[in-house]
């Protein structure tokens, strides 16, 4: 279920974000709402933190044992039993600090859960050391 | 005085306003020597978005690896996508994440461009 919700929520963000999307601290470009184009440009941006942030948090509050119907599509397709699906569950029961039922469900688990925590901090990170660098330069050509 | 957009007319949007920013003060000879490098070291949006929808027939990640996302490419190659809805938000976000790698690298031709005189 969570998978549904997040992909939804990602497809409206992306809609809805599209008309700021160009607003870069430019000299030549003039945003008409700076305050607002910012903060939707922080979302945009980052993007897929936030998403990997939602999944891994909703993940942290699902029970592990949790078998409701799914928006997964190995499932529908009517395979048995499919890696990412065990990988949620594996995910899910390490965030409960079941780790040796974590490790049942998929040996990667504890794996993705620092790989993803890796990749959301290097995405914030590289967005805002940009932001900075961008800034730095056209202020030094502006002088 | 030519401008980079002369030199590089397929790039587009937001990565454009970026060089632009960028070279805005570069000679005429640094600037095709700008183009010419970013050029070949440059990955296509367009590249990274089959090769993420080619995770939906099982070889997920591929687009990762070649954006020097080893981590996450792995990831993705063992779990199928995250359960193919890596793959869907990857094919979603294709844009912003060929953006963060041309942009970086950017910056480094930019630096090894300054670097040399």
């Amino acid at each position: 279920m969570w998978c549904l919700l997040n992909t939804f929520f990602a497809c409206v963000l992306r809609t809805f974000s599209k008309k700021t999307f160009l607003s870069l601290p430019c000299k030549d470009f003039k945003s008409d709402d700076g305050m607002k184009s910012g903060i939707v440009r922080f979302f945009v941006h980052n993007f897929e933190a936030w998403f990997w942030l939602t999944s891994l948090i909703l993940l942290a509050f699902m029970p592990p044992e949790s078998t409701q119907t799914t928006f997964c599509v190995w499932h529908l397709l009517g395979f048995e039993s499919c890696l990412g699906c065990g990988l949620g569950h594996s995910i899910s029961s390490a965030f409960h600090g079941h780790w040796i039922t974590s490790f049942k469900f998929h040996p990667l688990g504890l794996v993705a859960i620092a790989i993803l925590t890796i990749r959301i901090v290097s995405v914030f990170n590289q967005n805002y050391t940009f932001e900075r660098l961008n800034k730095k330069f056209t202020h030094d050509k502006n002088l | 005085m030519t401008k980079i957009y002369e030199l590089m007319p397929d790039i587009q949007g937001e990565e454009m306003l970026i060089l632009q920013n960028l070279c805005r003060d570069y000679s005429e000879e640094k600037l095709r020597n700008f183009a010419t490098i970013y050029r070949t070291r440059r990955k296509d949006p367009l590249l990274i978005l089959v090769l993420t929808l080619v995770g939906l027939a099982g070889f997920a990640g591929i687009h990762r690896i070649l954006l020097n996302q080893i981590g996450m490419g792995i990831l993705y190659f063992f779990t199928g996508g995250l359960c193919l809805i890596g793959t869907i938000v990857d094919a979603v976000n294709y844009q912003q994440l060929t953006l963060q790698f041309n942009r970086r690298l950017a910056m480094e031709v930019h630096q090894l461009l300054n670097r040399e005189v």
